[in-house]
């Protein structure tokens, strides 16, 4: 019978996914809530697999601002990057080893720097743990643009990392997941025009890279990370102000329609008396 | 929640389907609720109520004649819709998509009479604007509680490319204060490894000179209307990429290089990283 609940599972899990990826990204928060009411035994499932926008936290100790996910949660507390501690306090909340942390650490001011050099504000955060022969990761970035009236936005990067040590080498694994959300408004006269352009985009990469000390670890994850935003940025942009764009002008067409049509009917005719004149 | 709660919550997710997915979106359900007797009693009103929200273009059965479901076109509770055009009455399964039981609809208040002519005429204006701005467009105009109500849709659906788009009016115009209230929606998902989704509405309150051709007037309206909507729309793509995506993340640092990591990782936190290797 386990055989068999274990693989109503996977269904039921494919089938949440594949909704996620249609549902209204502009809901995404609400979505997950309502999966989590529909199919409450699959909770922790759910919620490490269905990623969401990252909320910002404040640490109590250095008042410096992190980012919290499923990856920083045990219970009902997050561990901040910067205390290594969790609020509300765990007494044995799961935390990565010592060598892992001291690596958290040096990644947490690493990407502190990437973050400012290419958002230019922003918050981040890096978090490491342990796995049998290897260890994993997520460098998250959050960035919000609210400063306009007319328009506003938000930038949510989650990069997973999965790295397997092999002697002087190691194989890294990275998927990433870019949530961009945009929202322009008008407001002219008797019309309200809200245009929310919004969701997410996910690729990955895995590369074979060599590890001389624990530091190159950091120069090899932040080099495939910042390679993939830089493909990210470029798809985002194709795909959300290209092509989506695109489709609304396929909807309705701003120019009359007839004017091109009657032109391709007389270019039939014409051809085809052309044609019949050759014969 | 009991187990009907949740049956009945994971079937008005129906309603948030992107356009031409609503198949897709029922498997889904399907799939998670694992039990199709229990849901096969609350999925048909739930399946109207969305056919009519995506102003479904439907055939009328025994006649050459094509019609949008709408709220406006529903008869009574019993999925009955009406064809103005024909002045057919029908039955409509939103289960299997097919129309039946054609029967003539003469039901019209005497003093509609002024009014269907009026909607006549102006089904016959739409379906020449659809015609010449939307190439795969669908208009249906009713008579509906005194006003004068149009509806229209155009839809893409490219699934095999990863999107679909729609695009959908209702316009109302009220023939005694000469008001037309409209309301387009356009809503666009694209899911090449990934969920993005365009989602604007507008409203608009525009005011029909009396006297004249008016099904023309509201016609030249409605097409005025939808056109600075569609200019809005390309403003507000506009603004977007150019103000608020550029001001989320640089392309490149100010440096116009790519990070130095070496001597990140060595400057920084040279210290920390040496002890970690005792």
């Amino acid at each position: 019978m386990a055989d068999y609940d274990e693989l109503e599972n996977e269904q039921q899990m494919d089938c949440a996914l594949d909704l996620m990826r249609r549902l209204p990204p502009q809901n995404v928060e609400e979505n997950l809530v309502t999966l989590l009411e529909i199919l409450p035994e699959m909770t922790e499932d759910l919620l490490s697999s269905i990623d969401q926008p990252l909320k910002i936290r404040q640490d109590s100790k250095s008042g410096k601002e992190y980012l919290v996910c499923d990856y920083n949660r045990d219970g009902d507390s997050y561990r901040s990057p910067w205390s290594n501690e969790y609020d509300p306090p765990l007494a044995d909340g799961s935390v990565p080893s010592d060598r892992l942390r001291k690596l958290e650490v040096a990644a947490n001011e690493a990407f502190d720097t990437y973050k400012e050099m290419y958002y230019e504000g922003g918050v981040s955060s890096v978090y490491l743990w342990d796995m049998d022969d290897a260890f994993a990761g997520v460098v998250l970035i959050k960035k919000v643009n609210d400063g306009t009236v007319r328009s506003k936005g938000s930038w949510d990067s989650i990069h997973v990392v999965e790295v397997l040590e092999k002697g002087r080498q190691a194989r890294y694994k990275l998927t990433s997941t870019v949530m961009l959300y945009t929202v322009a408004s008008a407001a002219k006269g008797d019309r309200l025009n809200e245009i929310n352009l919004s969701g997410s985009l996910t690729r990955q990469d895995e590369r074979d890279l060599p590890v001389e000390d624990t530091g190159a670890h950091i120069v090899n994850i932040g080099r495939m990370v910042e390679d993939m935003e830089f493909k990210m940025r470029n798809s985002l942009q194709e795909v959300y102000f290209g092509k989506t764009h695109d489709i609304v002008n396929g909807l309705r067409s701003a120019a009359d329609l007839s004017e091109a049509r009657n032109r391709e009917r007389l270019q039939r005719d014409l051809f085809g008396q052309l044609k019949s004149r050759g014969e | 929640m009991s187990a009907d709660d949740r049956i009945a919550k994971a079937a008005s997710l129906l309603l948030h389907s992107p356009p031409g997915e609503v198949d897709d979106v029922f498997n889904d359900i399907r799939g998670i609720v694992n039990d199709d007797e229990a849901l096969q009693e609350l999925i048909e009103p739930v399946l109207a109520e969305s056919n009519m929200q995506q102003f479904l273009v439907v055939d009328v059965p025994d006649k050459q004649s094509k019609v949008l479901l709408t709220p406006y076109n529903l008869l009574d509770e019993n999925n009955k819709y009406l064809d103005p055009t024909t002045k057919t009455a029908f039955t409509f399964d939103h289960l299997r998509r097919i129309g039946s039981d054609p029967e003539e609809y003469q039901e019209t208040m005497d003093d509609d009479d002024a009014n269907e002519q009026l909607r006549a005429e102006l089904q016959k204006a739409l379906e020449q604007y659809v015609e010449s701005h939307f190439k795969e467009g669908f208009v249906s105009v009713f008579a509906h509680e005194g006003s004068i109500v149009s509806c229209i849709v155009s839809n893409k659906f490219s699934p095999s490319n990863f999107w679909n788009g729609s695009w959908r009016a209702v316009w109302s115009f009220n023939p005694e204060s000469n008001q037309l209230n409209g309301s387009i929606k356009v809503r666009v998902h694209y899911f090449e490894d990934g969920n993005v989704q365009l989602d604007t509405q507008s409203d608009f309150s525009r005011d029909v000179e009396t006297g004249g051709d008016v099904a023309k007037k509201v016609a030249k309206l409605i097409g005025q209307s939808e056109a600075e909507f569609q200019q809005g729309i390309n403003d507000g793509y506009r603004q977007l990429s150019e103000k608020t995506f550029k001001g989320l993340r640089r392309t490149l640092p100010v440096t116009r290089n790519k990070i130095d990591w070496e001597k990140i990782a060595n400057y920084k936190i040279g210290g920390e990283l040496a002890s970690a290797e005792n």
